[in-house]
């Protein structure tokens, strides 16, 4: 054996790992190098120093209790994938709802419902020469929506000289079709005729009465309230004259209603705009 | 001879007890007992916290390393196979712990070296110990298993994560180091 090889053993030989025929040539070769021997007494005195049985120290106090973590919840992945899904579902749940609020208000949804049906009747579309062509609603599920639309709301109550409140549904269409409802409990301004109420509503988006230029307000329907009053007694007939103002077209909804409230359409007429 | 075959024989019994007895606790804690891992904490904390202070040389530091070393072992709890005893298993995970805090302090005191004094360790040292505190991590973590914990060569490579033939080789260059500290410290 040389230098270099006792040089990789010496260790191993120091703590006993080495057979005992290379530790015997292991010795042999030191006994005539001084260099190698005084290498494998520094490994003696090293690694006998650190084979020296220690005492295991003992835990101090701030180990008596182990401060772990609150567990995690089982399915913690899930937790962001769930709430992106019912983000999704509420918004998708907006954009589906139905944008006629009938479910919020009963009592005027069937006949803004019904006042819708007649409308898209009111005849072929106008003749672009004699007005401006009202702009035209996207294609969807939904009813179609007129623009620039003004409901006129006859009511006959005979003998009575005050008209009975009135609520009326306004709609603002933009062009994307999307739409904001406004409901403003009102009573018509005057009565021409002494039993007869008539009125003419337009709405903005906010509820406000004629405050947006025409052109930007679009009312589909207006109906009678249908709270009992006092003194007045529930109208009997009511007409309610649709007029697309870009286009003069209008529609004509009449129906009876009878003291428990129940309707029945009794005529829908529509006419052509004005010159066509 | 006969004796010693007798010792052998009982350590080996006992070893055998306590691995299946951790081999249960480990399996209640994975199904959510805390009560099993605190069981497991109390029987071997005492073992890593001596490996802790030693390759730390600071209690505060070992209470630390300990500390995390036992969280770390209950987050990873589902992937402890069983293949090496849990003890060996935490070993490897303070052995770990101990070296990533050593290389941060490293970092740190190479760069605070210039402008102040070296960290003094007011703990009772011996020449061996202080040989030991000046080896790299990996060499500390070698020599203090073996030496102080008591591993054999195969233990050692199943706490240090290796084969057998690399914690030889480990071992090997942690010895050689540690005789040049020493016989410096020495002189």
């Amino acid at each position: 054996m040389n230098c270099r090889q006792i040089e990789r053993i010496l260790p191993e030989m120091v703590s006993g790992e080495i057979d005992e025929k290379t530790a015997a040539l292991a010795h042999a070769h030191m006994a005539l190098c001084p260099a190698c021997a005084s290498e494998y007494a520094g490994y003696q005195a090293a690694l006998c120093a650190l084979a020296q049985p220690r005492e295991s120290v003992e835990c101090p106090t701030a180990l008596d209790v182990l401060r772990l973590p609150e567990p995690r919840r089982g399915w913690s992945w899930a937790r962001p994938v769930f709430a992106t899904a019912a983000l999704a579902a509420v918004l998708a749940g907006i954009m589906l709802m139905p944008r006629t609020h009938e479910s919020t208000q009963p009592q005027l949804a069937s006949k803004v419902s019904e006042h819708r049906t007649v409308l898209p009747e009111a005849g072929p579309p106008p003749e672009p020469t004699t007005a401006p062509e009202p702009k035209k609603p996207t294609e969807s599920s939904r009813p179609r929506v007129r623009h620039n639309m003004v409901a006129l709301a006859d009511i006959r109550t005979p003998g009575r000289p005050a008209p009975p409140p009135a609520l009326g549904l306004a709609y603002d269409n933009d062009s994307s079709g999307s739409e904001a409802m406004a409901m403003k409990a009102m009573a018509p301004a005057s009565a021409p005729i002494p039993g007869r109420a008539s009125g003419t509503w337009a709405f903005d988006s906010a509820g406000g009465k004629e405050t947006k230029p025409e052109g930007s307000v679009i009312v589909l329907a207006c109906d009678i309230d249908d709270s009992p009053q006092p003194d007045v007694p529930v109208p009997t007939e009511i007409s309610i004259t649709s007029t697309d103002r870009s286009t003069g077209a209008t529609a004509v909804y009449e129906y009876t209603r009878d003291s428990e409230g129940s309707e029945e359409i009794i005529e829908t007429t529509s006419s052509r705009p004005m010159g066509s | 001879m006969r004796r010693m075959r007798n010792t052998l024989d009982m350590t080996s019994e006992l070893a055998a007890d306590q691995y299946g007895r951790d081999a249960e606790l480990v399996r209640q804690a994975r199904d959510g007992s805390r009560a099993a891992f605190d069981s497991l904490f109390q029987q071997h904390k005492r073992f890593v916290y001596n490996v802790c202070y030693r390759m730390l040389g600071s209690p505060d530091d070992a209470v630390d390393a300990t500390q995390t070393t036992f969280i770390q072992a209950y987050r990873a709890l589902n992937r402890f196979r069983g293949d090496s005893a849990f003890r060996s298993w935490l070993y490897r995970i303070a052995v770990n712990s101990c070296t990533g805090i050593l290389r941060q302090e490293m970092s740190l005191q190479r760069k605070v070296e210039a402008v102040s004094e070296p960290p003094v360790h007011d703990e009772p040292r011996d020449e061996v110990w202080d040989a030991i505190l000046q080896l790299s991590p990996d060499m500390r973590g070698a020599l203090v298993l073996f030496y102080f914990e008591g591993l054999n060569c195969v233990e050692l490579a199943d706490a240090l994560g290796c084969s057998e033939g690399a914690a030889r080789t480990r071992l090997h260059r942690a010895r050689a180091a540690f005789k040049k500290k020493y016989e410096a410290i020495e002189k």
